[in-house]
């Protein structure tokens, strides 16, 4: 790696880490198997700089090594720390809309991944294809029935509200 | 609320979590670059593994110090390459594993893996294989080398695999196997939580570390990155 790209990394990693940060999040509903899996992403990231920078989308290389990487991240926590179930309760106290945060954390696994990667991160369907190895036709679905259940959770229809009597 | 408005109000919302602070990666261009982030992650993991300082036993009777030992392998150049050739092929082996140098089985050199002073390396023709271990000193100098031979249980190249593991003393382990046609690189998670990045050659991959370490997870990625192979605590 030379001296010369390490500033280019460096403004792809602030320009980006937030967003990809709060993808992991999603997917892993724990904050340190998303700190893990993120910091060590942009590290291998780092180290293959010269080739990762030549990608179409390189946050789309990030996101994917991250979200591999989440799965035994938290195997790992769950070793050292038995007793971290807390750990996996995202943090609402500071956020001025947690009814949308506890409605994406309650999705499927897939549909929070492509909430993830085509929200918060904005990649299109087809990175979003690519990032989780699914079909462009796969990833339509699985935000079509995402969006509709989070707008079923977060809109009640007027009867149901009239039903539970608020 | 449309498909637009909600996906506004995902990205508001979340945009309010937030985010840890990296300062290693932040300053890894304001100070010394790439080098000394690599630098740093590598010397925590060798602080998690050594806990001080550690021995290599290479043939039994010497005791030799391990210096310097990075998750991050010495690139494969040709002094590290001509080094290995010249000491586990025909060189400075031991008197007690004489017999089992890869020149005596006419196995060519295939990887080697070397992390601050010592190396392993493989050479073999895809089914018969010699390992051999060495270490040198500050001026470069091999003090002792020894090997052992073998038969591979498989030479299906194209997958991912477990040829190989377990260095047979508390101070060190290895793994070898195939990495898979796709394979640019090749993780090894432990459960110390090391990652290890392996040495690739020939369609193999090995790796060694200063500690006997149980294998949680080995991960091959293509050159995109995506996972290309993995083995979930592989073991005989």
């Amino acid at each position: 790696m030379s001296e010369e790209r390490s500033p280019a990394f460096h403004e792809f990693f602030e320009a980006t880490y937030p967003a990809v940060y709060r993808a992991v999040l999603v997917v892993t509903r724990n904050r340190q198997a998303a700190e893990d899996a993120v910091a060590n992403a942009y590290l291998r990231a780092l180290e293959r700089w010269d080739a990762v920078s030549g990608q179409e989308k390189p946050i789309a290389w990030v996101i994917r090594v991250a979200l591999n990487d989440a799965v035994s991240s938290w195997r790992r926590i769950q070793r050292l720390l038995p007793l971290a179930a807390g750990m996996s309760i995202l943090d609402e106290s500071r956020v001025a809309d947690p009814d949308v945060i506890r409605a994406v954390a309650a999705l499927p696994l897939r549909q929070r991944q492509v909430v993830a990667l085509r929200i918060l991160i904005g990649l299109d369907t087809r990175g979003t294809a690519l990032s989780l190895g699914i079909t462009e036709g796969a990833v339509t679905a699985h935000l079509h029935r995402a969006l509709a259940r989070l707008r079923q959770r977060l809109e009640p229809t007027p009867n149901t509200r009239n039903h539970d009597g608020r | 609320m449309d498909d637009d408005a909600l996906s506004e109000r995902i990205r508001s919302a979340f945009a309010d979590i937030s985010v840890p602070t990296r300062p290693e990666l932040v300053g890894a261009r304001k100070n010394r670059g790439g080098r000394w982030l690599l630098l740093r992650a590598a010397s925590l993991v060798v602080a998690v593994l050594l806990a001080g300082f550690l021995l290599l036993r290479p043939d039994g009777s010497a005791v030799q110090p391990v210096d310097a030992w990075t998750a991050v392998p010495l690139p494969q150049d040709s002094v590290l390459i001509a080094r290995a050739e010249a000491t586990c092929g025909n060189g400075v082996v031991s008197d007690k594993t004489l017999a089992s140098r890869p020149i005596d089985f006419g196995l060519p050199f295939s990887v080697v893996d070397g992390r601050g002073n010592g190396a392993v390396a493989l050479f073999t023709d895809g089914t018969n294989n010699a390992t051999c271990r060495f270490y040198w000193d500050r001026s470069g100098t091999v003090g002792s080398a020894t090997s052992s031979y073998g038969r591979f249980t498989s030479t299906d190249s194209s997958r991912l695999d477990f040829l190989i593991g377990a260095g047979g003393s508390d101070s060190f382990d290895m793994v070898i196997g195939h990495s898979g046609t796709l394979a640019t690189t090749v993780d090894v998670e432990l459960e110390s939580g090391a990652d290890v990045t392996a040495s690739l050659g020939h369609g193999f991959y090995l790796a060694w570390w200063p500690e006997r370490g149980k294998i949680l997870r080995i991960v091959a990625r293509d050159a995109t990155g995506a996972i290309s192979g993995e083995l979930d605590q592989p073991h005989f």
